[in-house]
Parts: C-alpha cells; structure tokens; sequence
C-alpha cells in the first residue's frame, strides 16, 4: 500500500476515512507487529529510532 | 424576487473563510428554496471562534511560508503545529522542525513573532492575544506553547522552517491550523 507524501494524498486517505499511525522501535529489525511498514530511521547525535507507520480508520487512530 | 423562505443552515465542516478584497471575509453557502444563489459569497463576522487550515497534513522537509489575512472582529489567534512523526537525520543536530509566526501591518516592514520548535512527535501552540500572558495558554508535555502579548496587525505569517537531511519521502509529517479569536 503507497503511504501518503502530499496534502492530496492525505485528502484521499482521510476521504475514505483513513490515516496514518505511527510507532518507533529500536531498530528496524525489531518490528512493532503486524501491519506496520518501515519508513525510515530518526537519527540523532546519541540515537537511533526506526519510525513504523500503518494505515487505519481514522477510529483505530483516535481510540491508540 | 422569490418569496422569503425560512431554510435552516447545518454546518459540520469548518468554516473555510475568502477574501473578498475589499477588507471583508465571506462564508460560501448554498441556501435550498431562498432566493440567493447557491455558492454566492455571503459576507460574515466573526462572533466566535472558527479555524482555517495553514498547512495542510503533509510530509514536509523543506521550509514552507503562508501568509494570511486577519479577519474583521478578531482580536487573536491560537496557531497550532501538530509533528505527527519524524524521519532524517542532520549530521550535527536532530531534525528540528521550528513553527515561526509573524504579524505586520502591509504599510510596516516591522514584525512582532513568536516560534516553537520540536524535533519529534508533538504539537506547538503560539497563542496570539494582547495582554495575554504565559499562564494563560499553557501545553500538556510534550507538546509546547509560546504566547505573544501584542494585538495581531493586518496580516500574519506562519512558516515551517525546517533543518535536517532526508532521503526521498522523509521528514516531518506535520500540518498546521490557525484559531481566530474574537
């Protein structure tokens, strides 16, 4: 599934009422269970978070 | 002219404001069974709080800038940022994400602002009022609030400035609304 990247791209999701969640592990080798993607890592000068998303009902997404 | 009609008016969607140009905001509306006509502008005053979209929801990593008019009645704003999530790096620093707003006048070059910044998931206030104080507009952690004590001038400015560096389809998943306060 293509993740969203613009405003019009989010515009559909929420469309059909979808968003985007997200989660953090300690590597992406550690994932957070099932349905999550990887999308990048967060880098800073003394970590790094592997940054997970999923798509859900914007009704999953409140009740997290 | 058609009859008066008695219609009743429900609206669910934020109230998305234009600018006439001429100083005055107006609320597009369709009226069924009146005699104005579907979409014509009606012109408005503000009398309670309604909010505009300054960024929509988006992944942003580059700095971006919107300006917008202030509305007739409104003595301030509640501008918020809300990061959804973060991905980059910067070879010195986190990724910062910086909510920077500005007020000025379109016969002033001088500007009173306010900013707050994040480098992860949270949500950054810059509430507008004169006379307001800290006390008066306070974020539950993480999230951070600046306030700005001075009277909104014609125009304000909201901008994103960001720093990092990011693959492709990285950075800040972020969007930005402003509250208009009578």
């Amino acid at each position: 599934m293509d993740f969203p990247v613009t405003a019009e791209d989010f515009a559909v999701l929420a469309a059909e009422g979808l968003t985007v969640i997200y989660a953090e592990t300690a590597s992406r080798d550690v994932s957070p269970g099932e349905g999550w993607s990887y999308w990048g890592d967060l880098k800073t000068e003394t970590d790094t978070k592997a940054i997970w998303r999923k798509i859900v009902t914007i009704e999953e997404a409140l009740a997290q | 002219m058609a009859d008066k009609t008695t219609t009743s008016l429900s609206i669910t969607d934020p109230i998305k404001l234009a600018d006439l140009g001429d100083g005055s905001y107006a609320v597009g509306v369709a009226l069924n069974g009146s005699s104005v006509p579907n979409s014509q502008p009606v012109p408005i005053k503000i009398t309670g709080a309604s909010y505009q979209t300054v960024f929509n929801r988006a992944i942003y990593n580059t700095s971006v800038t919107s300006s917008i008019a202030v509305p007739l009645g409104v003595r301030g704003c509640l501008f918020i940022a809300k990061v959804y999530a973060v991905t980059g790096t910067n070879p010195s620093l986190i990724p910062e994400f910086r909510l920077q707003t500005y007020s000025t006048t379109s016969a002033a070059s001088t500007s009173v602002s306010g900013s707050a910044m994040t480098s992860g998931p949270k949500e950054c206030l810059i509430y507008w009022y004169p006379g307001a104080s800290l006390g008066q507009a306070t974020a539950v952690s993480p999230n951070e609030c600046k306030v700005v004590a001075l009277p909104l001038a014609d125009y304000v400015y909201c901008r994103f400035t960001i720093s990092g560096t990011f693959n492709t389809g990285e950075g800040f998943d972020a969007g930005a609304w402003i509250y208009w306060i009578p």
